[in-house]
């Protein structure tokens, strides 16, 4: 009796870790197999054209912004683009043509319309919350860019033998690392680095006129609130030390957009205040605010609106540099006046962006 | 009649698992033909992106949905049965809560890479389980509800110290991740996820199974249980910590998947009529029909877009819990 139950015990025992172990090895076996196999299609496609790349000899490593290291036989000819950062970033290099994905809501991005209207037909394939893996893998591109909140999918990409290039442009050093990153993966970098000497350029040339001036005191409002600032080390913070001005919120600790009270922004009597491109309120709300009144920029009427019919210049895009001269005009507008940034901006958008912008959206 | 009817039932439940598994592995943002999957499962198209998809995302996804499903549904009916509570699930010592506390403490503390989520919420699922047992032990009381009182505190800690993690988090990367993690997803599964996975679930569920006897046997109440021989105390332990184990597993790949645990076992009452003989099994099996229906819908009802899956499971829930509420009133007493 015992024994028998023993056996049965034994048996069953027996029987579990077979289980276990056969679907262990299914799993290792279907990961193995793939990886074998995303080694040959990338080896024929180099050898079939070689003759187009003409910048990269040879295959291109990179380490990404995560750390990871990504190797490409030749510069990647079809791309998926999972944020809108990423997507104008091919705009401002040039190679928008070859994105074959892009991100979902792309209709609501008005440059796309104005630089490459063709971004609009192709298949849109994720959000920052979720990305649709198997159709991103439909398209086998040669690449996908990804931001750093979806890394949950990278494995998913590259046990299917696609390379995935994951980027972070939190500030304006990672913006440029970013670039720097997606010109080497196209075989870009001359068009990548020209972009960047045009930011220290145009960095430097503010920096010679607000030399010497006053700095204003300037607040710049959350997207969702006017009670809700950003920190010296947020990206909107330099954006305003580069401008000739000086963060009312600068003695905030944090690195990212903290809440305030009406208290708070009275004693910090801001002279000017900045309301963000994407503000879900407006330049009214702020004016009309009764327990406002008292702030010097209220009542001076210096309230402005950060221009976000083209692109959000007051978050890192590449275009980004555009925010920072256009708070400079609304700033020092005797050193730098409206009309000479509008000029600058249709300048820069012919040159890197390859369209012809229409001033009128900037003085409206 | 009994036997037959119990036969049939299990026969339908298996039928229903093989039809969802096959949809499921047919159904997905990648164009694969039946031709072509007939092609791929002979060997053939090897290397190339449609094998590689079938075999790295759809297989791994559908084996994942199944031993979900039937680690979640067999957690469930264990707990069900020992505890003689209609509300016990798998949630029982805090697991799912310990979890998603281990995962967001990754996210918001650690790297948030896969790894470090997944050992961040298989550790933290565990500790609530060493937590809840340390807690009846002080107690000094050896009865079902202290158990699940010490539950309830260890949950409401792990939530209470989520809320702070998500109070810490950046809203424009961290928290959005946390959420959508909580919710539950089997978009992210991998092949090897899944090898990681299947002997972590394979080995506690056939251990489950070999002791359905003593599980039944627990459910007559401790006392009956001495006099057959059974040391209570010590097998609610390894039965609790077997299930945790799977159920920690499963929750760091998968996220928390809610209620599937909940109204697995209670369809299986309900179409069994009692908690003995193949009770165990059709909770796991009606679990992995549960879960594999709601990945389905997950996947397909928004082209493109992965929806969380803990939605569905919820939305198949509330019939199944509204049942259980008339079926009570109308002078159903099915639990001591």
């Amino acid at each position: 009796m015992k024994n028998a139950k023993f056996l049965q015990r034994a048996g069953a025992f027996a029987l579990a870790l077979t289980m276990a172990l056969s679907l262990a090895g299914c799993g290792q076996a279907a990961s193995g197999s793939s990886q074998a196999a995303s080694s040959a299609p990338v080896s024929s496609a180099a050898a079939s054209s070689e003759a187009a790349s003409s910048q990269a000899q040879g295959p291109i490593q990179l380490t990404d912004q995560a750390g990871r290291q990504v190797e490409l036989e030749e510069p990647a000819q079809s791309l998926v683009s999972c944020y809108y950062i990423t997507t104008y970033a091919t705009l401002a290099l040039g190679v928008s043509d070859r994105v074959v994905g892009l991100e979902k809501k792309a209709e609501t991005r008005p440059v796309y319309q104005m630089a490459d209207p063709a971004l609009l037909k192709k298949p849109q394939l994720g959000t920052l919350k979720e990305f649709d893996v198997e159709a991103a893998a439909a398209l086998e591109p040669d690449l996908v860019l990804m931001p750093v909140k979806l890394m949950d999918y990278v494995d998913a990409l590259t046990e299917l033998g696609i390379p995935v290039l994951v980027v972070d442009p939190e500030d304006q050093d990672r913006l440029e690392e970013m670039l720097t990153l997606i010109g080497q993966a196209c075989g870009v970098e001359d068009r990548a680095q020209s972009l960047i000497d045009y930011y220290y350029e145009q960095e430097n040339r503010m920096a010679q006129l607000t030399e010497g001036q006053e700095r204003p005191l300037v607040y710049m409002g959350g997207n969702s609130s006017y009670l809700e600032t950003a920190t010296n080390a947020m990206y909107q913070g330099s954006l305003i030390q580069l401008a000739g001005g000086q963060n009312a919120a600068g003695e905030l600790e944090g690195d990212y957009w903290t809440e305030i009270s009406y208290e708070s922004l009275l004693a910090m009597a801001p002279e000017v205040i900045i309301l963000p491109s994407a503000a879900s309120y407006t330049v009214e709300d702020v004016l009309n605010d009764a327990q406002l009144a008292g702030v010097p920029a209220v009542e001076e009427g210096r309230v402005y609106q950060m221009p976000g019919q083209v692109e959000e210049w007051d978050s890192p895009v590449p275009s980004g540099i555009l925010g920072a001269l256009w708070l400079t005009s609304t700033l020092h507008p005797e050193s730098y006046s409206q009309e000479e940034f509008v000029v600058d901006a249709q300048d820069f958008y012919r040159e890197f962006y390859g369209f012809e912008l229409d001033a009128q959206l900037l003085t409206a | 009649m009994k036997r037959e009817k119990s036969a049939m039932l299990m026969g339908a439940a298996c039928g229903l698992l093989l039809a969802l598994c096959a949809v499921s592995l047919c159904v997905g943002s990648f164009p694969l033909s039946l031709s072509q999957i007939g092609e791929i499962l002979q060997g053939g198209l090897a290397g190339e992106m449609p094998a590689r998809v079938f075999w790295t995302l759809r297989v791994p996804r559908t084996a994942v949905g199944l031993l979900a499903g039937l680690g979640l549904g067999l957690a469930g009916g264990v707990y069900q049965t020992v505890f003689r509570n209609p509300l016990a699930s798998p949630d029982l010592t805090g697991v799912a809560s310990g979890a998603s506390l281990g995962a967001a403490c990754a996210i918001v503390l650690g790297s948030g890479g896969t790894l470090a989520m997944m050992a961040g919420a298989f550790g933290a699922g565990l500790a609530s389980l060493v937590l809840v047992l340390a807690l009846v032990r002080a107690a000094r009381m050896e009865h079902t509800v202290t158990y699940v009182l010490a539950g309830v505190i260890v949950s409401s800690a792990a939530d209470a110290a989520l809320m702070t993690m998500k109070v810490l988090a950046d809203p424009e990367r961290e928290l959005a991740a946390i959420e959508f993690w909580t919710m539950g997803s089997l978009a992210a599964v991998t092949a090897s996820k899944l090898a990681m996975l299947a002997p972590a679930v394979a080995l506690p569920f056939s251990l489950l199974l070999l002791f359905r006897r003593q599980t039944a046997i627990l459910s007559l109440g401790d006392e009956t249980a001495r006099s057959l021989g059974l040391e209570p105390r010590r097998w609610r332990a390894v039965l609790l910590g077997l299930t945790t184990l799977m159920v920690a597993a499963l929750v760091s790949v998968t996220g928390v998947i809610a209620f599937v645990g909940l109204i697995a076992p209670h369809i299986a009452f309900r179409l069994l009529g009692r908690r003995a003989g193949p009770y165990l099994f059709l909770c796991a099996l009606t679990g992995a029909d549960l879960l594999l229906a709601a990945d389905l819908l997950a996947r397909s009802l928004s082209p493109g877009a992965e929806l969380p899956l803990s939605i569905f499971t919820v939305l198949f829930a509330v019939p199944v819990l509204i049942a259980l509420l008339c079926g009570r009133r109308e002078g159903g007493d099915e639990d001591a």
